[in-house]
C-alpha cells in the first residue's frame, strides 16, 4: 500500500521532474500528513533543490521517529537524503535504525559499511566489518575488517587502541594466510602495508623470502620485487638487497631498482674497513652495469646507473672509485644525446656538483662538441637532437656558472633561431625545432630580466619580453602541438597584461578534469585581475564543477575498491580524494567564482540579496584547515633548464605576473564575502570582527597578495570601516569617503596625460580592473544605506555618482587611445632599430623572417588590450547608482 | 632514468595529461580510476622524475560469463619526448603479462587507428599481434 502510494513521486523523480515530484510529496502529504516515506522521499527533494536546511530540519525528525524506520521507503529516502546532504553520521543512523528491526540483515550492514568507508569514518567501518564477518562466512569480510583496522590504527591519535588493532589486524591476515585464504597480490599488499606500519621488516622479508609460499605472488609482481628490495636495505641486510637487485636487473630495466642497488652497494662501501674492500665491491657494480650496457633494451639504463654509481661515490666521500662522473657524463652524452631524454636523464647529475673546476671541464667538452653538433644539425633528426641536448647543457653551464651578463645569453641565438623557425626542418614541424624555438625563448626572457632588474627599467623589459613573445609564437605557428612553448606564451602574454590572447592558448591546451586542479592556475584568476571577469568565471565554473563532481562520483570509487577486492587501492584512493577536495588550487577557484560573482552587475534589490544570501559559514577557514590543504598545482610542468633552487634563472618564477594565490589570497577572499554579509545585514560586531582579521591578513609582512589585491581588499576594508562609521548618523563620513574614492580615482586611467604602452603593459589595466572592482563593491555599499535609511546613502550616492562619471570619461579616452595608438607604439618601441638593444639579434630575426607572426603577436597584445578596456568601461556603464 | 610501475590514483593526473596530448580518444578521470578500482594489477605507469611519461591501461573483458577471459588494451600512450625508448613495448609486455599470471588471460585485444603507423608497427610487428577487424 505504502508503495502504490509512493509510485507517483517515483515515477516523477525517475523522469526527473523534481518540481513535479515535490508536488506529488505535497498532495500526497495533505492527505496523510504523517506518512514518514512521503516525508523522508521530500527531504531528498529539498536537499536535491538546494534547500539543504530544510531538508535536514525535515529528516532529522523522521530520523527521530523509531516506528517509521520500520518501512524500507523511509530507510530509502531518508539515506538518499542524508548522502545528498553529506552527512555521512545521519545516513548510518538511518541503517542502524533499520537494523534496530533487522538486525542479522546483511544488506544493510554492507551500507553501513560503505558508508563509513566512502567518508573514512574508521570506527564506524570497522564496527561494521565485525558484524559482517560474525554474520557471514564470505573471506571478504574478513580483508574489510583488516583494513578496517589498519585504517582506524593509521588514521587514529590513540597511542594505546591502534598497536592493539594493527596486532589483530596482523593476526587475522596470518590466520588467512594458514588457511590458504590469501590468494592475491592485493590481499598481499595489505598484509606488508600492516607489517610496515608497525615496522616489523624483518617479518616482511620472511614473508617475502624467495622459500615463502607468497614467492611466486611476488616474483611475478614487479613492484613487489623492487619493495622487496627496498626491504632488505631497510632492515640493514645489504647483501640480500644486492643479490635482489641482481636478480631484478637481469630481466628488467627498472631505474627504481638501479637506485637500490647503488644505495645499497653504497652503503656497504661506506661501512668497508679498507681500500681493497670498498674496491671489491664497486667493481662488482661497475661489471653489471657494464655488462647490461651491452643488452639490447637496457644500455642507456646501464649506462646512466654508471653516471650515477659514480656521482654516489663522490658524495660518499669516495673520489672517483667508480669512475670519474663527469667522464662518464660525457660517455653517457656521446652515446645518447641523439635521445630527447638525454637532459632531463643527465641534468641532476651534472647539477650535483658545481665546482668550478668541475663546471671548467663540462664547458670544456662542450666547446668541443657543439660547433660539430650545430654544423651537422640539417643531416638528421638524431643530429638535431643531439645539438638541442648540448645547447640545452650549454644554457644549464651558464647559470651553474652565475653568468649574469645577459648579452652572453643571447650571443650566438640567431642559428638557434635559424633552425628553429627558419629551417626546412621546422617547415616539417621537426620536433627539435621547436625544443631549439623553446631554448631560444628561454634565453631571451632570461637575459631580459637579468639585464633590466631594475624597478625603473621594467619598459625594456617588456619590450625584450616582447621579442620573446615573436619567438614562441612563431614556434607555436609552426608547431601547434609544442606544449612548452605555449605554456610560456601564456605566461609572457600574463605578464604584459594581454589576458584574451593567453586564455585562447590556454585552450588549446586541451586544460581539462582532474587538470584543472593542477594547471589551472595557469589562466584561473588572471581574467579577473584583467578585467575580462566573463571568460574568467566560465573557467572558473568548469573548475567548480568538476570539483563538486568529483566529490560525488569519488566515493564510489572507494566502494568499488572493496566489492572488487582491490585493498591496495584503498590507502590511494582516500589519500587521493582528500587531495582533490582539499586542495589549494579548489580553494582558490570557489573564491574567484565567488569573487566574480561579487562583480556581476546588478540592482539595488538583487545586490543585496546576493550578500544577504550568501553562504558565509562554508567559506569559512581556520589555521588548521589552512593548513590541512594540499597544493596539487604543477609548476614542474614548465621545464625548467635549470634546478629549481636557483632563484635567478628560475624563469617559471620569473614569468609570474602575479604571486601564485595561497592561504592569504584564500583568507582575504573568504573574508570578503563576509564583510559584504555582515555589512548588508547591518551586523556590526560581525563585521569588525572580520575587518580585524582581513587587516590582519594585509598587514602582515609576509602576506603574498599581489598589488592590486592588496589595494582591493585595504579597499573594502574601508569600505566597511565607512559603514560602520556611517551606520551611526552622529558620525562624520567625509574624510573617510574622500580617501576610499581618492583610492579609486588614483587607479583609473589619467585624463590629462597620454598614457603610455608600459603603463598599459604593467599596471594599468590591472589598477583600473582593481578600482572597478572596489566601486562595484562601494555600490553594494550605498544600497545598504540606503536599504536601512541611514543618511550616509545620500553623500555616498552622490559621491560615487559623480566619480562614475569621471571614470566613463577616463576609461573611454583610455579606449580610444588604447584603439588608435598602441599599435603604432609597440612597432615603435618594441621592434625599432636601437644599435644599442641587447636583443638586436633576436629582434632582426623576428621582424626580417617572422613578419607575418610579429605582426600576429602586435595584433593580439593590442586586441587584448583593447578587451580588458573595453570589458572594464562596460562595467562602469552598467554600474549606475 | 624510466621507472616502470603499477599505476596508482595520483598517477591518474599525469596519465591524463599523456592521454589529452597524444591521442583523440580521451576519457573522463572516472575512467582511469574504474579501471585502477577493478582492474589495479593491468595498469601501469612509466615515471622520470617523478612525472608520468607513458602508461597503458588494461582491463578483462568480463562481460560474458560463458567464455573465457580476454585482457583488452583500453589506451597506450608516450610523450613526444620519451619516445624510441622502447617504454610502449614495455608497458604493454608488463600488462599482458599480468592479465596472464594474474587473470589467466588466453588473449588480448586492442583497437588501434590504421593511419597510426608507429603504433601499427609496434603491435604488429614487435608484439605480434594478429589483425582481427577492421572497423569503419
Amino acid at each position: 500500500m505504502e508503495g502504490r502510494q509512493l509510485r507517483p513521486i517515483y515515477d516523477a523523480l525517475e523522469l526527473p521532474d523534481t518540481k513535479y515530484a515535490e508536488e506529488e510529496c505535497e498532495k500526497l502529504l495533505r492527505k496523510h500528513p504523517n506518512h514518514y516515506g512521503a516525508q523522508s522521499i521530500k527531504a531528498f527533494i529539498l536537499a536535491r533543490s538546494g534547500r539543504p536546511n530544510e531538508a535536514l530540519l525535515l529528516g532529522q525528525s523522521v530520523l527521530n521517529t523509531p516506528s517509521a524506520m520500520a518501512s524500507a521507503h523511509v530507510q530509502q529516502g531518508l539515506s538518499l537524503a542524508f548522502r545528498a546532504l553529506g552527512r555521512p553520521r545521519e545516513e548510518i543512523m538511518v541503517y542502524t535504525a533499520a537494523l534496530s528491526f533487522s538486525p542479522n540483515d546483511e544488506s544493510l550492514h554492507i551500507k553501513v559499511f560503505k558508508t563509513a568507508a566512502r567518508n573514512s569514518m574508521f570506527k564506524e567501518q570497522h564496527h561494521a566489518a565485525i558484524q559482517l564477518s560474525k554474520l557471514s562466512k564470505q573471506q571478504k569480510y574478513v580483508w574489510w575488517l583488516v583494513v578496517s583496522l589498519f585504517l582506524q590504527a593509521k588514521h587514529s591519535k590513540d597511542d594505546v587502541a591502534a598497536p592493539v588493532q594493527l596486532k589483530l589486524a596482523e593476526r587475522l591476515v596470518e590466520k588467512a594466510v594458514a588457511d590458504g585464504q590469501l590468494t592475491s597480490t592485493e590481499e598481499l599488499r595489505v598484509y606488508l602495508d600492516v607489517l610496515d606500519i608497525q615496522d616489523k621488516h624483518e617479518q616482511m622479508t620472511e614473508v617475502m623470502a624467495d622459500n615463502s609460499q607468497l614467492a611466486a605472488m611476488i616474483s611475478n609482481d614487479p613492484d613487489l620485487v623492487t619493495q622487496r628490495i627496498n626491504l632488505f636495505i631497510k632492515v640493514g641486510d645489504y647483501d640480500k638487497a644486492i643479490m635482489a637487485a641482481t636478480a631484478a636487473l637481469e630481466s628488467r630495466d627498472n631505474w627504481a631498482d638501479y637506485k637500490l642497488y647503488i644505495e645499497a652497494v653504497a652503503t656497504l662501501v661506506g661501512q668497508a674497513v679498507d681500500a681493497e674492500a670498498k674496491h671489491s665491491l664497486v667493481a662488482g657494480i661497475s661489471s653489471n652495469f657494464e655488462k647490461w650496457a651491452g643488452v639490447r633494451g637496457k644500455a642507456r639504463g646501464a649506462k646512466l646507473a654508471q653516471v650515477a654509481l659514480a656521482t654516489r661515490m663522490h658524495e660518499a666521500g669516495h673520489g672517483d672509485i667508480a669512475g670519474s662522473p663527469e667522464a662518464l657524463i660525457w660517455d653517457y652524452l656521446t652515446e645518447f644525446q641523439q635521445k630527447a631524454i638525454c637532459y632531463s636523464d643527465i641534468m641532476q647529475f651534472i647539477v650535483a656538483r658545481r665546482e668550478p673546476s668541475v663546471l671548467e671541464y663540462h664547458q670544456a667538452q662542450l666547446e668541443q662538441r657543439l660547433p660539430a653538433a650545430r654544423d651537422s644539425a640539417t643531416n638528421s633528426d638524431d643530429a638535431a637532437q643531439a645539438w638541442v641536448n648540448l645547447e640545452k647543457i650549454r644554457y644549464l653551464l651558464q647559470a651553474l656558472m652565475g653568468e649574469t651578463d645577459p648579452k652572453a645569453w643571447v650571443a650566438d641565438i640567431e642559428p638557434l633561431l635559424k633552425f628553429g623557425l627558419g629551417s626546412s626542418q621546422a617547415r616539417k614541424k621537426q620536433p627539435s625545432c621547436s625544443d631549439m624555438a623553446f631554448i631560444a625563448s628561454q634565453r631571451i626572457i632570461q637575459a631580459a630580466f637579468l639585464a633590466y632588474s631594475a624597478a625603473d627599467q621594467r619598459e625594456q623589459l617588456h619590450s625584450a619580453l616582447f621579442k620573446a613573445l615573436c619567438v614562441l609564437e612563431s614556434g607555436i605557428q609552426l608547431n601547434d602541438n609544442s606544449f612548452l612553448l605555449k605554456l610560456y606564451a601564456i605566461r609572457v602574454y600574463l605578464y604584459l597584461s594581454c589576458y584574451e590572447r593567453a586564455q585562447t592558448i590556454y585552450d588549446t591546451l586541451r586544460i581539462k578534469h582532474v587538470q584543472l586542479d593542477t594547471l589551472g592556475h595557469l589562466i584561473i584568476g588572471h581574467g579577473m585581475a584583467l578585467g575580462c571577469f566573463a571568460l574568467d568565471m566560465e573557467l572558473c565554473y568548469n573548475g567548480v564543477t568538476f570539483y563538486d563532481r568529483f566529490q560525488s562520483k569519488m566515493p564510489r570509487d572507494i566502494e568499488a575498491v572493496y566489492q572488487q577486492g582491490t585493498y591496495s587501492n584503498v590507502q590511494d584512493f582516500l589519500e587521493f580524494q582528500s587531495n582533490i577536495v582539499h586542495s589549494i588550487q579548489r580553494e582558490c577557484t570557489h573564491r574567484y567564482a565567488l569573487r566574480g560573482e561579487g562583480f556581476e552587475y546588478g540592482n539595488a534589490k538583487e545586490t543585496l540579496a546576493r550578500w544577504e544570501e550568501a553562504d558565509v559559514s562554508s567559506i569559512e577557514h581556520s589555521e588548521q584547515t589552512l593548513s590541512a590543504l594540499h597544493d596539487n598545482r604543477d609548476v614542474s610542468v614548465m621545464g625548467l633548464l635549470t634546478p629549481k633552487d636557483m632563484a635567478q634563472w628560475d624563469l617559471e618564477l620569473l614569468t609570474q605576473s602575479t604571486p601564485i594565490p595561497g592561504h592569504d589570497f584564500i583568507r582575504a577572499f573568504s573574508l570578503v564575502p563576509q564583510v559584504m554579509h555582515y555589512l548588508v545585514c547591518a551586523d556590526i560586531e560581525s563585521l569588525q570582527e572580520k575587518l580585524s582579521e582581513l587587516t590582519l591578513v594585509v598587514d602582515n609582512s609576509s602576506c603574498r597578495l599581489s598589488r592590486q589585491d592588496v589595494l582591493f581588499v585595504r579597499g573594502i576594508i574601508d569600505v566597511g570601516s565607512l559603514y560602520i562609521q556611517a551606520s551611526d548618523p552622529q558620525n562624520e563620513i567625509d574624510g573617510q569617503l574622500s580617501r576610499l574614492l581618492s583610492v579609486i580615482r588614483t587607479n583609473l586611467p589619467s585624463n590629462e596625460l597620454d598614457p603610455s604602452l608600459f603603463s598599459l603593459s604593467s599596471d594599468g589595466i590591472r589598477n583600473l580592473s582593481a578600482a572597478t572592482e572596489l566601486f562595484t563593491y562601494m555600490l553594494a555599499l550605498k544600497h545598504a544605506l540606503l536599504a536601512q535609511r541611514l543618511p550616509a546613502a545620500n553623500a555616498v550616492g552622490l559621491a560615487l555618482s559623480q566619480l562614475r562619471k569621471e571614470a566613463l570619461k577616463s576609461v573611454n579616452t583610455l579606449r580610444g587611445w588604447v584603439d588608435k595608438n598602441t599599435r603604432a607604439l609597440v612597432e615603435e618601441q618594441w621592434l625599432a632599430e636601437n644599435d644599442d638593444d641587447i636583443f638586436a639579434d633576436a629582434k632582426r630575426f623576428v621582424v626580417g623572417s617572422q613578419k607575418q607572426t610579429t605582426s600576429m603577436v602586435t595584433k593580439a597584445c593590442t586586441t587584448s588590450w583593447l578587451r580588458s578596456v573595453k570589458n572594464l568601461l562596460s562595467q562602469w556603464e552598467k554600474c549606475s547608482s | 632514468m624510466i621507472t616502470i610501475r603499477q599505476a596508482e590514483a595520483r598517477d591518474a593526473v599525469g596519465m591524463q595529461a599523456c592521454n589529452l596530448t597524444n591521442l583523440p580518444e580521451n576519457y573522463q578521470l572516472k575512467y582511469y580510476l574504474y579501471h585502477l578500482a577493478t582492474w589495479p594489477e593491468l595498469s601501469f605507469v612509466a615515471i622520470t622524475n617523478n612525472r608520468v611519461v607513458g602508461y597503458v591501461l588494461g582491463k578483462m573483458n568480463d562481460d560474458d560469463p560463458e567464455t573465457p577471459l580476454d585482457g583488452h588494451i583500453t589506451s597506450l600512450s608516450v610523450l613526444r619526448s620519451y619516445r624510441r625508448l622502447g617504454l610502449a613495448e614495455r608497458l604493454m609486455t608488463q600488462a599482458q603479462r599480468a592479465m596472464a599470471e594474474v587473470f589467466g588471460a588466453q588473449r588480448v585485444s586492442l583497437h588501434v587507428r590504421v593511419s597510426n603507423v608507429a603504433a601499427f608497427s609496434l603491435y604488429k610487428n614487435t608484439l605480434k599481434f594478429d589483425i582481427k577487424d577492421t572497423e569503419k
